[in-house]
């Protein structure tokens, strides 16, 4: 593979990942803290009330 | 990826469903003595503490005494949990994006992807219009109002719920 190959395809999938997050958009990635924060509809205020546990699993 | 591990995190009353019976529906889920090498998508229980950690080794020792599998053959770990990070927003409640408006709703609603996983309405919405298997129809119309779904969507939810049983 030529070195002009080599950079054409690095310069590509550069694009394409720029590319991608342009369009998803960027977003922070937040992490757990151990409140619940959606409190904003009727159902979700009353359960944000509840003592809960939280079970963790990685799936596969 | 680095050495992150997929998973999900579940909030859970444990006056309504216990931590053992969770357990069970996740040794029953998957096959706890398959292989699999990759950190990405590995099967593991991440304990939150003392308590859950016994728990989950107790439960996986009767998984497998009723299994007839050797305690030696087992791949699923029991970790502790670290740092649980959410996903992006658009990865969360897969099954709502075939509705697009209830989505967009829930959406402007909570604009994070915190909130939004938080959301037991979302999630609620998400198990029972994504797959709507073994659900309590019944249940989630009495519910429903109690969502506060604007009017039309509410509408629009409650003649998709209305032929089910």
């Amino acid at each position: 593979m030529s070195l002009k190959s080599i950079i054409y395809i690095g310069f590509t999938g550069l694009l394409a990942m720029f590319g991608a997050k342009f369009i998803l958009g960027s977003e922070d990635l937040v992490k757990e803290d151990g409140k619940v924060s959606a409190i904003t509809l009727p159902l979700d205020k009353v359960t944000a009330e509840v003592t809960y546990q939280t079970a963790t699993f990685g799936m596969g | 990826m680095g050495d992150h591990t997929e998973a999900i995190s579940i909030d859970f009353d444990p006056s309504v469903i216990s931590y053992e019976k969770l357990l069970a529906h996740f040794w029953n889920g998957h096959r706890c003595n398959s292989v699999n090498s990759s950190t990405q998508y590995m099967n593991a229980v991440f304990y939150q503490n003392d308590s859950q950690h016994s728990i989950a080794k107790k439960s996986l020792t009767q998984h497998i005494t009723k299994l007839g599998i050797n305690s030696a053959d087992v791949q699923t770990k029991i970790l502790p949990v670290r740092q649980f990070t959410y996903a992006e927003r658009y990865h969360q409640k897969y099954y709502l994006r075939r509705g697009s408006d209830i989505r967009s709703f829930l959406e402007n609603t909570y604009t994070d992807a915190k909130s939004l996983a938080d959301s037991t309405v979302a999630t609620r919405l998400n198990a029972y219009l994504g797959t709507g298997a073994r659900r309590n129809w019944t249940n989630f119309r009495e519910e429903l109002p109690k969502y506060g779904l604007p009017d039309n969507l509410e509408e629009k939810v409650r003649k998709i719920a209305g032929n089910k049983r």
